[in-house]
């Protein structure tokens, strides 16, 4: 019997595909019996090119009718009837579908050998590369996601001994009528993708097989979504084949299973929105849910699975053998990502490691040096002085200290935490047992942590294996630094060991979205840590996006989370009207020694000159001005930074000593900006960090300076001049930052180690029956005035220290009644203090013996603290209890009775949930950006020219 | 149909970049070797070079120029007030203490000498501006009788005036004379300069504590030689509400001049000392002394009667009666010797000039002793004792009158402090009440005193003194007494008393909080 070919041509918009397709289809070895060509709402040519083509029958279709290629073949197949089905073949042509001029013939020939073939696909080739297969057979993972079993492969016959597949693409399938019609054509629901492979599963379980033939070969231009014209983005691909994946799970699975799946939808999207984030595809995150939202509300589902049931004969057991295994799928993926990577341009990594390089060597030297220079605090339980306090007993309490609740600290309020809390909350989470220890440990490990930093950054601008070495010392030694870590400004030193890394992950983010979450990640950081430095990161976020274009997608989203953590506290200062108070240090607000411009320029954060002031007293050099010492041993530095302007690498040196003028500049505005109340007066911002970003700029100057001098300049004593610079510089720098870390032993710094009590114990041992037990502290200033705090439970500790208090300029109730009564405390009189007691919670009284550590008490002060013993002697409403560490300590006599006043913390008001809800969710959504999912080849370094250099590109840039 | 997407290749972005120079194709200049910059043999090459050179001279002009504009020019500083609270504090409640009837050691036989009782009843005469008066009794914490009165205020508003004075006469035995004391309110540090241990003077000293809290109270007595040390002289607890009373003798016997000091820890005290004299058999006149002044440069002993130095000469018949003549007693509490003039300020009636000119005593005086001084050579009369120091002193005055019958009385002047512009005055239940007012100031005052419905205007020039007779029992405002100083004297044949006009003790001054 002569098998009958009809050839359904199904046409939109295909000017310029459909002359190269007609004319093929004219070659053919095996001429068709008929060709029925459907033209779908084109609005070109296509028309006249059929019509020139004289087919059989020209039909457009009808208005209602979707535009699918499935609905365009099902009007042209099932509307036109014949009278033998079972010897008539269907070939399905797309009119991007140029048929090679044997196809015909080798697919007819191969399902005459097998009567029991419905269906036969071709061997799919790109359109453009007819030697790459773009497609040939598909299957289904156990979940039902569709595979395409051959793809972008180079043709050496290698799949040709592939026959029996669980399915074929739509487009170049020969079918058999009968099977066509029995099965009702194509599924509504899928209108683009899978619905060849949802065809071909309905007719293997009717009992049909469905092969593939390797002679037969068509190109194609694109896939099936491209069928309306749209062109090909992975986001769009991705959801459309979701929604394919999801339509295709509710038509197979049992009845009973489908409101399972049904409920999962939402949950799994979820899940797969994660897997997308860790996999740097955050661009498919809309898509999933669409997709879960299409697939919920799909109408085509009972037709499908009545459709389905009609024809099937078999059990879905008959098809499991020809299902694609985990284990096969995980080596295609492999052969993939190798393949991909033959692409690009391989090269060995001419780059040192740290081991190899030395930067470990340095580590090691900075750890003994930190253990050396933080000695005394090895056996403290806390370290406080300056700006450090000891932090919670727990991580429960450092927790609950970050988002938007009460603030325990003086009076109490209720508003949001300073950004930096969580930074305390991260670090004291590393230390769970004792939070306070995490202090200590970073003291220890300050030094080596930034050389670390520093090597790695440096290592990225340099090819040369020591240069690195010199960045990390320099930049461990930075004498802002070391007085930051002296002087208890721990927020400025986290900011300085991330400064580096931020600065390497933002100039990568401009290729991987990966770094770009990372740098978002570190810029919040940074600006918990040090908000003055915000306005210098900005602008060199902003320049390097100007210098990077390509960049803007990855980068642009880099200050969202720093701004999620912010805005709160932004919403509460500008309200206010402070919001200069906004860029305030976070932390214990600590005296910092105001200094000039003069000392700002010799790298110096505090009065004293780094020490030296002292150090040149000491070792009674004579007539030679600590400035000038200092100025010398800063040379070298300043020399090779200035130096590096006239070196070879200009477009490096350039931007360096730009982030050093706006570091200076952010310094010398730091100390015009006194924002933090600390007692009676207002401090400055420290300027450590902003000299911290100066001395950034001015280490990668250097760094240029010395691979120029190392590729060009003198030789001296077989070395290059570079190495001796480096050497000299290195060892200048040591030498200066020497005062400083021996601090702690000479008895200058700020920080000391403590045994992590604030409240005399009589108040710790109360606070554990009553942990909102407030102690009143009663400071007398050298003005004459008196500073009144309250120390809750235990004490306010590092996570309870917040800017918002710290920078307030109007008194609240409760700060008025506090006034009230310690001004009351403080006098003779007829005062009755029951009441504001009850108001406050507040169960003893100290007057502190001082103000600040080493400060002599000033007669002022005497006579304010004498009134004060008087008055709280002559009350009857106080018991004197003693002297303690803190000072003279009473007791109320009438302890508070009332429970409280309600203490919301992060989680207890729609408010706090909500900040606590959008800031968790950022942050998580960046971490998992920022996680490093690719896995890399340990020796070998991928450099990324003008090569493909990652599919993503398109992601972003449709 | 194909689907050249790829879609499950990695799509993770590799990232890993290069920054090393040179990192991108660079412009033709960077390429360059650096060689060709250092020996510039072709056109290229010099431009190169001299561009390089501009590059360097422009960055160390931009760094000389922000070096410069930090250091030279005038930046703003934007800085926020750290929010602060004024705090006045709540006025205490006023409470005066009165140190209630003349005490005897052991009772009228003679025994339990180390006891004392009291002899009589004192008359209170109290008065306030506004509120309610309420005397309560202090208790005695040796179980001896009840003596201390305290007179509170209550309900009133906060700038009320409180006054109260008691007086007492005495005709019984060992003990004649008259006694008025004014009530004080309670203070931390108190100076008694009066009182002698010597053979027939007795001195009891008295402490109340009218608060709501213990006081730990260290007495201290000085003598010409200085300090005296005693036992049992520190650390003394007195209850709220309770007193305590001493012999003076048996911290310090002997003494012909002490000056007592007495310090409270806790709460405030009123300490006051008594003194009665018996030569031989013959009674030799009682009085309060009471210490209403802290130490002060400027001194003012209002109220002293001299008497006519004959009547005195002629009753001293024998070296006991000596401390019959006037006298002024002086002590310097701090290290540094002080150089004091003694003015001897005459009080006359208003109206009255004076005719001679005040006569300066100069003395210099040892710290840590007390010194008695004579006054002698004035005409008798109403004076008023002006001291100026270099360094605060303490002072009180001594006067004896001499009825014609023999019988005398003595009274110990105290240095008042200074008024405030409007003072209340109680006047003791005494004979012929006399007020001394004494302007010390450099500007004539006009002072209204009223009483019910009566006003009475006297004007004291400066620097002078005047003295008005007012009556009995009855309760004064005065008006316009700023700075001045004031004190009620009582004088009849062979008695004499007297008792100071004391302010409202100051409150406490306001205080800055920084919250």
């Amino acid at each position: 019997m002569r098998q009958r070919v009809t050839v359904v041509l199904v046409a939109r918009n295909g000017g310029d595909t459909l002359e190269r397709t007609l004319s093929r289809l004219a070659e053919q070895t095996r001429t068709p019996d008929e060709l029925i060509a459907v033209d779908v709402a084109s609005r070109d040519d296509t028309a006249a090119l059929l019509a020139r083509a004289q087919p059989s029958q020209l039909m457009t279709l009808p208005p209602r009718a979707p535009a699918t290629f499935g609905a365009a073949v099902g009007h042209a197949v099932l509307g036109t009837p014949v009278q033998d089905p079972d010897a008539e073949w269907v070939w399905l042509l797309a009119h991007d579908s140029a048929p090679h001029p044997r196809a015909l013939e080798q697919l007819l020939g191969a399902v005459e050998i097998a009567p029991s073939v419905a269906i036969a696909g071709p061997k799919i080739m790109t359109w453009d590369r007819p030697d790459v297969i773009a497609e040939f057979g598909e299957s289904m993972t156990r979940f039902g996601a569709s595979v395409s079993l051959v793809e972008g492969e180079l043709d050496q016959a290698q799949h040709d001994v592939t026959e029996d597949v669980m399915g074929v693409a739509a487009n170049g399938m020969l079918v058999r009528r009968s099977v066509f019609e029995a099965l009702g054509g194509f599924d509504s629901g899928l209108p683009s993708i899978d619905a060849g492979l949802d065809l071909c599963v309905r007719a293997r379980l009717a009992g049909h097989r469905v092969m593939v033939v390797p002679g037969a070969k068509i190109t194609a231009l694109g896939g099936p979504e491209r069928f309306d014209g749209h062109d090909g983005n992975p986001r769009r691909h991705a959801r459309l084949a979701r929604i394919a994946q999801l339509h295709r799970r509710f038509v197979y699975s049992p009845a009973l299973a489908v409101p399972v799946h049904w409920l999962s939808l939402l949950p799994l999207a979820v899940l797969r929105s994660i897997w997308h984030l860790l996999a740097k595809r955050p661009g498919r995150i809309p898509g999933e849910f669409t997709a879960a939202v299409v697939a919920a509300f799909d109408g085509s589902v009972p037709a499908a699975r009545r459709a389905l049931g009609r024809a099937r004969r078999l059990g879905w057991k008959a098809i499991a053998p020809l299902r694609v295994t985990a284990a096969e799928l995980r080596e295609r993926r492999g052969q993939a990502r190798e393949a991909f990577s033959a692409t690009g341009t391989v090269v060995d990594d001419p780059r040192i490691g740290y081991l190899g390089g030395g930067g470990l060597w340095v580590a090691v030297f900075g750890a003994i040096a930190g253990v050396i220079a933080f000695g005394p605090l090895l056996t403290a339980r806390a370290a406080t002085g300056g700006g450090l306090l000891p932090l919670g007993a727990s991580v429960g309490d450092l927790w609950s200290a970050v988002g938007v609740g009460w603030r325990d600290i003086g009076a109490g309020f209720f508003g949001p935490a300073d950004p930096f809390a969580a930074i305390v909350a991260v670090l004291g989470s590393l230390t769970f047992w004792e939070p306070s220890l995490s202090i200590i440990a970073f003291h220890l490990l300050a030094l080596p942590l930034a050389s670390m930093t520093a090597w790695f950054a440096a290592r990225r601008i340099t090819r040369s294996p020591w240069i690195p070495l010199v960045a990390s010392v320099l930049w461990s030694l930075a004498p802002p630094y070391i007085a930051s870590l002296m002087s208890g400004h721990l927020p400025s030193a986290i900011a300085h060991i991330l400064l580096p890394w931020f600065l390497l992950a933002l100039l990568k983010g401009a290729r991987s979205v990966s770094s770009a979450a990372l740098a978002a990640l570190l810029f919040a950081g940074i600006a918990a840590c040090a908000p003055v430095l915000v306005p210098a990161l900005l602008l060199g976020w902003l320049a390097w996006m100007i210098a990077s274009p390509k960049g803007i997608g990855r980068l642009i989203a880099m200050p969202v989370l720093a701004a999620a953590l912010f805005a709160p506290l932004v919403i509460e200062q500008v309200l206010r009207g402070t919001p200069l108070a906004l860029l305030a240090d976070p932390g214990a607000p600590a005296a910092a020694g105001a200094t000039s411009g003069w000392h700002l320029a010799l790298v110096s954060a505090s009065e004293g000159l780094g020490g030296w002031t002292d150090a040149a007293a000491r070792l009674a050099l004579p007539g030679v001005g600590a400035h000038i010492i200092v100025a010398s041993l800063l040379a070298p530095v300043g020399i090779l930074a200035l130096l590096s302007l006239v070196m070879p690498g200009i477009r490096r040196a350039v931007p360096a000593l730009a982030v050093a003028l706006l570091g200076f500049a952010t310094a010398v505005a730091s100390t015009h900006i006194a924002v933090t109340a600390l007692g009676a007066e207002t401090v400055p911002v420290w300027p450590g960090s902003g000299l911290s970003l100066f001395w950034l700029g001015l280490v990668g100057a250097v760094v240029v300076a010395l691979e120029g001098l190392a590729a060009a300049g003198p030789v001296v004593r077989d070395h290059p001049a570079g190495g001796w610079a480096g050497v000299v510089a290195s060892l200048a720098v040591l030498a200066l930052s020497m005062p400083l870390l021996l601090a702690m032993h000479l008895g200058h710094a700020a920080i000391e180690p403590s045994d992590a009590r604030l409240v005399p114990a009589v108040v710790a041992a109360e606070a554990r029956t009553d942990p909102a037990v407030g102690t009143l502290l009663l400071t007398p200033t050298a003005e004459g005035a008196l500073l009144a705090t309250v120390q809750r439970g235990t004490g306010s500790t590092l996570e309870d220290q917040s800017t918002l208090a710290a920078t307030s300029v109007d008194l609240s109730d409760d700060e008025r009644t506090l006034a009230r009564l310690a001004g009351n405390l403080a006098s003779r009189g007829a005062y009755d203090p029951q009441g504001d007691l009850e108001e406050l919670h507040i169960g003893f009284v100290v007057l502190a013996d001082r103000e600040a550590p080493a400060a002599e008490p000033s007669g002022a002060a005497q006579q304010v603290a004498q009134r004060t013993i008087d008055s709280l002697d002559g009350s009857a409403d106080v018991t004197a209890v003693g002297e303690t560490d803190l000072g003279l300590l009473w007791r109320i006599a009438d302890p508070p009775r009332t429970a409280p006043e309600e203490r919301p913390g992060p989680l207890d008001t729609l408010e706090g949930r909500v900040v606590a809800g959008v800031q968790g969710g950022i942050a998580l959504i960046t971490l998992l950006l920022a996680v490093p999912t690719q896995r890399r080849r340990p020796t070998r370094m991928q450099t990324l020219g003008e090569g493909p250099a990652t599919t993503f590109d398109e992601d972003l840039d449709d | 149909m194909t689907d050249p997407q790829r879609s499950h290749e990695p799509q993770d972005d590799v990232g890993d970049i290069d920054l090393t120079y040179p990192a991108t194709p660079a412009a033709p200049a960077e390429t360059t070797p650096s060689g060709a910059a250092r020996s510039p043999r072709t056109l290229k090459g010099a431009a190169i070079v001299s561009a390089r050179v501009v590059t360097g001279l422009i960055g160390v002009a931009v760094a000389a120029v922000v070096l410069a504009a930090t250091i030279l020019l005038p930046l703003p500083t934007l800085s926020l007030e750290p929010p602060a609270v004024v705090v006045t504090p709540v006025a205490a409640q006023q409470a005066r203490v009165c140190p209630g009837p003349l005490l005897r050691l052991g009772d009228d036989t003679g025994a339990q000498a180390t006891t004392a009782s009291a002899l009589g009843e004192a008359t209170i005469t109290s008065g306030a501006s506004d509120g309610d008066i309420a005397e309560t009794p202090a208790r005695d914490v040796d179980g001896g009788e009840d003596t201390g009165e305290i007179v509170a205020l209550a309900g009133s508003d906060e700038d009320a005036l409180l006054a109260a004075s008691q007086s007492q006469s005495l005709s019984s035995g060992d003990f004649v004379g008259t006694a008025a004391a004014e009530c004080l309110e309670p203070r931390d540090d108190t100076w008694l300069v009066g009182g002698a241990t010597t053979t027939g003077r007795t001195s009891i000293l008295t402490i109340v504590n009218p608060g709501e809290v213990a006081a730990r109270v260290d007495i201290t007595v000085y003598s010409d030689a200085g300090a005296v040390s005693a036992p049992g002289t520190s650390g003394i607890a007195i209850p709220a509400g309770e007193q305590r009373v001493f012999s003076l003798a048996g911290l310090a016997p002997g003494l012909s001049s002490p000056v007592v000091r007495v310090q409270s820890q806790g709460a405030l005290v009123v300490a006051t000392l008594q003194q009665s004299t018996v030569r031989t058999l013959e009674p030799g006149g009682l009085d309060f002394v009471t210490g209403p002044a802290e130490p002060s440069t400027e001194l003012s002993i209002p109220g002293v009667i001299l008497p006519d130095p004959e009547d005195i000469e002629d009753a001293i018949s024998g070296e006991d009666y000596l401390d019959l003549n006037p006298a002024i007693r002086m002590f310097v509490p701090g290290e540094a010797q002080a150089h004091a003039v003694v003015t001897m300020v005459p009080v006359t009636e208003e109206g009255e000039s004076v005719e001679e000119t005040p006569v300066d005593i100069s003395v210099t005086l040892d710290p840590g002793r007390v010194t008695e001084l004579p006054v002698g050579g004035f005409e008798p009369g109403r004076y008023v004792a002006s001291i100026a120091s270099d360094v605060p002193i303490v002072a009180g005055v001594r006067v004896a009158t001499v009825a014609s019958d023999g019988d005398n009385d003595f009274v110990w002047l105290p240095a008042t402090q200074p008024l405030d512009d409007t003072a209340l005055l109680a006047v003791a239940r005494g004979a012929n009440p006399v007020l001394t007012l004494h302007n010390p100031g450099d500007e004539d005052a006009d002072v209204v005193l009223t009483r019910g419905d009566a006003e009475a205007a006297v004007t004291v020039e400066a620097g002078s003194a005047v003295f008005v007779e007012v009556a009995q029992g009855g309760v004064y405002t005065l008006e316009g007494v700023d700075g001045m100083h004031a004190s009620v004297g009582y004088l009849s044949a062979g008695t004499i008393t007297a008792h100071s006009v004391s302010p409202r003790a100051p409150s406490s001054s306001p205080i800055v909080v920084y919250p």
